[in-house]
């Protein structure tokens, strides 16, 4: 049994608007990754956490999960100044393993928290002004997504209009290069670290509002967004904006016709397979320079 | 006053486990100077110039900029009081352009980011890196252009004192002419004070107005080009002592 040709296309149009908010949340990974040389393996589970978040304030307040963000960006940006103060930067030039253990170790609180809140069964919102769809025919489009998708990609232009465009971005890049360097043409790397890893952390506040517009929270959700984005960071190759959006939509597409074509319960897996396939051919990535 | 003492070193001492790499250090540089900071491999030479800005904190010692004491002070404030060093191995911004590296130099004087990338023209223009190379990222060009892309990078932060470490290092003949001329106008045209640390003697004896020796970390000896390599003291450092 063949399936349709429109449910492929819709398919297809739900993993590019999947890939748009992957897209933003690996951002902020690969911004701190990239800048600080930390891999935030808990970088998901702050989506995670935002999630319930906006499930709660969203129900109290009885409006759409994706209003909530302006109360979950500045807070989250808060929360990870307060990270990086207190967690972060005692482990700065120390072993890549400690580094590890410290961001693995925040993962799992965040999520053994959720449990313990929460338990496990996934939370959805239940007002939101976005659960419209479309028709178009062929396809229909879900509003929800569609304008997470339009924002995620804003917001990553504009990240992208920062770093290549403002004396700060500069200063984030000159850093990310030589932080030595970058420290004796009189940049503050202490601080340019702090407003990196902050600005990562609000991003994932922006992130979780944007996915309770149509998706759920669970306890575990941080652990595949958390992952996924490492494979769109390693598959994009580190530094570009334009490698980061492709490797996005590649890996939401991958997932969506996964789900729709395979099994839902693969979904995960299957961009994996992808990923170490990509691997034997562009060990530097699809759009990585060697 | 044309005296002024813009650096003074005294004491200095710096230590790695067992190894002293610097041991009781002074030294004086007064204003458009250029020094030279010269001594045989592990001599301490680059490491009185991480000293010096903030990239090590001394054991012992201090360092006064134009009579400011400035020891232990974070490299980014002393790049903002107007300290600046190129480095011995080249460390360019490998996915920035040449002329984004340069202008993140000149942003420490500006926010402004068009007025900095005009600066940073002028001062690429100033040390002759070619116009038609501007757009090239860090990893495309050459090493004499990474050598001047360095300096730039440098002088843009409109540094008062500036450290050029070995930067003739693996150039050719005639490009370490090119750069001794750079060097000498960035002295003379733009008034800046230059702390030379150089293993190519033919260059900074024709560049330095006084040279340094250090040598296992101390003050060996210094004074003019001339009286430096006539020094036995310097010879018996560099060739050892005559055999008996």
């Amino acid at each position: 049994m063949l399936p349709s040709p429109g449910l492929i296309f819709q398919s297809v149009l739900d993993g590019v608007f999947l890939g748009f908010l992957y897209s933003l949340i690996a951002l902020g990974l690969s911004l701190v990754f990239g800048v600080m040389g930390i891999i935030n393996f808990a970088h998901g589970d702050f989506i995670m956490l935002g999630s319930y978040l906006v499930w709660i304030l969203a129900n109290g307040l009885r409006s759409d999960p994706s209003f909530m963000s302006l109360a979950t960006v500045p807070l989250f940006f808060v929360i990870g100044a307060a990270i990086y103060m207190t967690i972060i930067r005692p482990v700065l030039g120390k072993e890549p393993l400690i580094q590890i253990a410290v961001t693995v170790g925040i993962g799992y609180v965040l999520q053994n928290f959720a449990l313990m809140m929460f338990r496990a069964e996934p939370r959805a919102v239940q007002t939101t002004y976005l659960n419209l769809y479309l028709n178009l025919g062929v396809v229909s489009i879900h509003l929800a997504k569609l304008i997470s998708a339009f924002l995620s990609l804003l917001i990553v232009l504009g990240v992208h209009y920062l770093l290549t465009k403002t004396w700060v971005g500069l200063a984030i890049r000159a850093t990310a290069y030589d932080r030595e360097v970058a420290s004796l043409m009189g940049i503050n790397v202490g601080k340019i670290f702090l407003l990196v890893f902050s600005l990562g952390i609000g991003l994932t506040g922006l992130a979780a509002s944007l996915w309770m517009t149509f998706g759920q929270a669970d306890p575990y959700i941080g652990s595949s967004f958390g992952l996924l984005t490492w494979v769109i960071i390693a598959l994009g190759g580190l530094g570009g904006v334009s490698g980061l959006i492709a490797s996005s939509l590649i890996v939401g597409i991958i997932q969506s016709l996964t789900m729709t074509l395979v099994s839902p319960t693969v979904s995960l897996a299957i961009p994996y397979v992808v990923f170490i396939m990509v691997l034997w051919f562009r060990p530097q990535g699809l759009f990585g320079k060697v | 006053m044309s005296n002024a003492v813009v650096l003074e070193v005294s004491g200095l001492s710096k230590r790695f486990g067992g190894i002293v790499a610097l041991n009781n250090v002074s030294l004086k540089i007064t204003k458009r100077e250029i020094v030279g900071i010269i001594g045989p491999n592990g001599a301490g030479k680059t490491t009185l110039v991480n000293c010096v800005t903030g990239i090590y904190r001394p054991d012992s010692g201090k360092v006064f900029f134009l009579g400011e004491d400035i020891t232990g002070k974070p490299p980014h404030l002393i790049a903002l009081k107007g300290v600046a060093r190129t480095w011995q191995k080249i460390r360019p911004f490998y996915n920035m352009s040449v002329i984004e590296a340069v202008t993140a130099g000149a942003l420490l004087r500006t926010k402004d980011v068009l007025k900095a990338r005009e600066e940073a023209t002028e001062v690429l223009e100033f040390v002759g890196f070619p116009k038609s190379k501007f757009e090239m990222l860090g990893r495309n060009i050459t090493l004499i252009e990474h050598k001047l892309v360095d300096l730039a990078r440098a002088i843009a932060t409109k540094p008062k004192l500036l450290f050029i470490d070995e930067v003739v290092a693996g150039l050719r003949p005639h490009e370490v002419d090119v750069i001794a001329d750079v060097v000498r106008r960035v002295n003379r045209e733009m008034g800046i004070t230059l702390g030379v640390i150089e293993h190519v003697m033919r260059f900074v004896m024709s560049i330095s107005d006084r040279i340094v020796v250090l040598h296992e970390g101390r003050l060996l000896t210094q004074g003019t080009p001339a009286e430096v390599a006539r020094d036995p003291l310097v010879v018996e450092a560099y060739l050892g002592t005559k055999p008996v």
